[in-house]
């Protein structure tokens, strides 16, 4: 199903040089060499990698041309910038004041060297490189957000991508951003899943590339939404140099499965990465993330907070790894990964790790796994709330903290509701 | 602020104190190497039933079989050197009730390392090994009326058959990894002890194990079995030669806590450096039991141990509270695993570590809670002090939360001695080395004042904080 060939009719379509169809092909041929990552390694340990393999019973998307269907989703929500996507094709483009919106060909036209960096593997493990080859084969044209140096824009961003769930097929979204020195974005960056309809699973395998410069600032937000049968690998890296900051929020609703590798590499004194993560579990998602925080320059910070709340037989599997290389001298880390569970049924695990190389640093993890704290909720109840209520709103409160880190107000106003609709009521724990 | 160069000395003195050895004599020495012939050799010699034989085989197929764990440290782990190590060494004369029949050499070797002395003061039994086998026992006369038995695990099976039956690798079965099938397959000596009901052993029982000859293996089996009720304490110690060659120590450990029983464990690992320490250390804990392991690593190459307490009966309680030193070219891999398998059941780990020059200390930890464990409690620290720039910590816990109504906590800290710290102790008239002194030893104060006084001394002595003055 997934062959050389499929890369050809890739490249026609894309129009691409053909040394991008040859990137292609050398990490296809790569792919073909590299094993499977295997259960023995940690991070793979808790989720089944078999149903994240497209090549066996899954064939390529295909473009539909039924786009009457994503028309819902081209109306701003409020003053933001909004770009709508699907199947290759912008459906929306708002007018931009600075800064550049285009796709993978002309990336690789106007940069070269940029893109043969990203395919070149580079800081990837083995098993992380067996699936991004994937999407380095066949991803189709992708987004490129570029600001140049000095380039501010103060209005958010907010990037959509329609991903058409069709059934046994799969979506190889990739997305390139950089920032330039003294230059500033806020983009979100949503995954909406356009439902097939069907009980066959759709693949996603996402690439998302944050490339900041000296002194650049990134506030970066994305939303995954994917539909209920859709299963996702996510490999999002980060190059945060000197002086250079970087907000990154992942918000996790939808998706049956989600595998996401999320990280970034400090390479410059003075840079500094904040990483936010939400996941709200039901039904029988099986959610597994794992962070990277690479302290590789003297100098640097970096803070992680990541939080679940888990109901029905929904199963989160959070492995957090800090990583402070020798010259890294100076550097604070933090992590916190805190859990509710709110069924009987919802599972966490959690494995907060700390590989430290350097001596002169200040390095913290803490991870908590709990029930919803009965003190909270008797407190909120002598003030006359309702158990329901006071149980709904220390839920709302615990995720509040990761939803405010959204910053665009219509948007978190909608991700409450939507979390608010779908969290039941909590069983009737004793008074 | 300029650091005068201040240091911690870490078992500086062990060469003079413990890495003297005696000419090897011995009864009976293996091939290098293993074999089922070698295993069958042991089980012969020993006069064992067929079923001790029938666990050594499996344990020996199983070993063969099995991968070595990925997740350790490959480097260090890939350097043993299997078809060189002797697996069993029976040393000379037989084992002795009264300390002057024990020869002449052994006997030197456990006086220069205290151990008579040791006996006279504080402890209600002493076991004392030496390569494969125990050559000194005795307990308190009083115990033995009140039905404790305090044997070497060899003796345990000679005269306890239907107990040691009804225990041996219920707690930690061979196939639960590469070194307890090892170990299964050709251990040797070790401690077997059981506590009838009720009684409660006042004073510690200790056992001694002493590695004397190079390219060896010493592979002991402990089992305690407190039965309803019941309290003991026991303290382990080790030591070794240090020889340019390797060693390699692999130990299983078995510990049955009966319900509303407490037993506490206690370890001195201060192998040589040239020792691998690789130890596979369990307990289970019924209703009301209370198990405590005290864990302090000072010694060996590499030490991988994860002492686990396996709740099963309701409001049981598991405690780890470890302590590792890393000098130069060690690696302490130690942890705890916390298994909540009840409802109302409770643990508690606090891991200190200290990692000095190119020293590497790991915690590698699991707390699992079992779906019907309700109401369980788990708190988890860990802090790591870092002396060098050349020294490595690594902290992997892993949380595994299946019930809902629990709650479960971790925190890890790694940090080196901190200016404000030493400001604070210094604007109030302290020296700067007095200030770092006390620093130390505040870090490892919570381990030291759970361990009994005679070890705690000696613990202080073995951690000299000795400061040199020079300002670099």
């Amino acid at each position: 199903m997934y062959s050389p060939e499929v890369i050809q009719t890739l490249a026609k379509e894309s129009q691409e040089p053909s040394w991008v169809t040859q990137l292609r092909e050398a990490a296809f041929t790569k792919h073909q060499t590299l094993p499977w990552p295997h259960s023995s390694d940690d991070i793979w340990r808790r989720t089944d990698v078999a149903l994240l393999d497209p090549t066996e019973n899954f064939s390529p998307a295909i473009s539909s041309g039924n786009n009457a269907s994503f028309e819902k989703f081209t109306q701003p929500l409020g003053d933001e910038r909004l770009f709508v996507r699907a199947h290759n094709q912008w459906l929306t483009q708002a007018d931009i004041p600075a800064g550049k919106i285009s796709n993978l060909t002309e990336l690789a036209q106007a940069e070269p060297d940029l893109l043969k960096r990203i395919f070149s593997g580079e800081g990837m493990t083995e098993a992380e490189a067996k699936l991004a080859t994937l999407n380095e084969a066949f991803h189709q044209e992708g987004v490129f957000i570029d600001f140049p140096r000095d380039t501010v824009d103060e209005t958010p961003w907010r990037l959509v991508q329609l991903i058409d769930e069709q059934p046994n097929r799969t979506s190889f979204p990739m997305t390139v951003i950089r920032v330039g020195t003294g230059s500033k974005l806020t983009l979100i960056d949503e995954y909406i899943g356009v439902s097939a309809e069907s009980d066959q699973p759709h693949l996603v395998h996402g690439r998302i590339e944050l490339i900041l410069e000296p002194g650049a600032q990134l506030h970066y937000v994305r939303v995954q939404n994917l539909g209920k049968q859709t299963r996702e690998f996510l490999l999002q890296r980060a190059e945060v140099p000197q002086d250079a900051t970087l907000t990154l929020a992942n918000l996790n609703l939808g998706a049956s499965l989600s595998k996401a590798h999320l990280g970034a590499e400090l390479s410059g004194a003075g840079a500094s990465s904040k990483i936010y993560g939400f996941v709200f579990g039901s039904e029988g998602q099986h959610i597994d993330q794992h962070t990277l925080q690479d302290h590789q320059a003297p100098h640097t910070s970096s803070d992680l907070k990541f939080k679940a709340a888990l109901q029905d037989k929904s199963r989160m599997i959070f492995t957090g790894l800090i990583r402070i290389a020798a010259q890294a001298q100076h550097t604070e880390a933090f992590q916190e990964n805190r859990n509710l569970l709110l069924t009987d049924k919802a599972r966490a695990e959690t494995i907060p790790m700390l590989e430290i190389l350097a001596d002169d640093v200040q390095c913290k993890h803490a991870a908590s796994t709990g029930p919803v704290d009965d003190e909270q909720v008797f407190y909120l109840m002598c003030r006359g709330m309702s158990r329901r209520a006071a149980e709904r709103l220390v839920v709302m409160g615990f995720i509040e903290e990761v939803v405010e880190q959204v910053p665009f107000e219509p948007l978190r106003d909608l991700l409450r509701q939507r979390i608010e609709g779908e969290l039941h009521d909590l069983s009737t724990s004793p008074a | 602020m300029t650091r005068p160069k201040a240091d911690v000395n870490i078992n500086d003195d062990y060469d003079k104190l413990y890495g003297f050895h005696m000419p090897e004599r011995s009864a009976f020495k293996s091939r290098p190497g293993l074999s089922e012939t070698l295993v069958r050799e042991i089980s012969h010699m020993k006069k064992e039933p067929e079923w001790m034989l029938k666990h050594r085989l499996k344990g020996l197929e199983l070993f063969d079989a099995k991968p070595m764990p990925k997740w350790a440290n490959m480097d260090l782990l890939s350097l043993i050197k299997f078809d060189d190590i002797y697996y069993y060494l029976k040393p000379e004369g037989k084992q002795e009730r009264d300390w002057n029949d024990v020869p002449e050499d052994i006997k030197e070797t456990f006086d220069r390392l205290g151990i008579p002395e040791a006996e006279r003061k504080f402890l209600a039994g002493v076991s004392a090994q030496y390569e494969s086998e125990s050559v000194y026992h005795s307990m308190e006369e009083s115990l033995e009326k009140q039905g404790v038995i305090f044997l070497d695990m060899d003796s345990a099976l000679r005269e306890h058959p239907e107990i040691v039956k009804k225990y041996f690798a219920t707690v930690i079965p061979s196939a639960d990894n590469k070194f307890s099938a090892l170990n299964t397959s050709v251990w040797s000596g070790g401690s077997f002890i059981y506590v009838p009901k009720g009684v409660k052993v006042e004073m510690p029982l200790q056992a001694y194990f002493r590695i004397n000859a190079q390219n060896m293996g010493q592979f002991e089996r402990t089992l305690i079995i407190a039965d309803e009720g019941s309290e003991v304490t026991y303290i382990e110690g080790c030591t070794a030669p240090s020889y340019s060659s390797d060693s390699l120590h692999s130990a299983v450990v078995e510990l049955v806590a009966l319900p509303n029983s407490t037993i506490r464990y206690v370890t001195i690992q201060n192998w040589s450096k040239n020792v691998y320490n690789l130890v596979t250390k369990r307990a289970v804990a019924h209703a009301g039991a209370t198990v405590q392991w005290i864990d302090g690593n000072l010694g060996s190459r590499l030490t991988m141990k994860y002492p686990g307490v396996y709740m099963v009966g309701e409001g049981a309680h598991g405690e780890v509270l470890s302590i590792a030193f890393a000098g130069d070219g060690q690696h302490q891999d130690a942890g705890a695993k916390m298994v909540h398998a009840a409802p109302n059941t409770t643990s508690r780990i606090t891991s200190k570590s200290i990692s000095k020059g190119t020293g590497r200390t790991t915690y590698r930890g699991l707390v699992k809670t079992y779906p019907g464990a309700t109401n369980a409690k788990s708190q988890v620290v860990c802090d790591a002090l870092m002396l060098n720039k050349e020294s490595r910590s690594d902290t992997y816990p892993t949380m595994e939360i299946d019930e809902k109504k629990v709650e479960i906590g971790h925190e890890a800290s790694v940090s080196k001695i901190g200016d404000e710290q030493l400001f604070y102790l210094m604007s109030r008239g302290l020296s700067e080395q007095d200030a770092m002194s006390m620093i130390v030893n505040g870090f490892i104060e919570p381990f030291v004042k759970e361990i009994p006084m005679e070890y705690a001394v000696e613990l202080n002595r073995l951690i000299q904080l000795e400061m040199e003055g020079s300002v670099g």
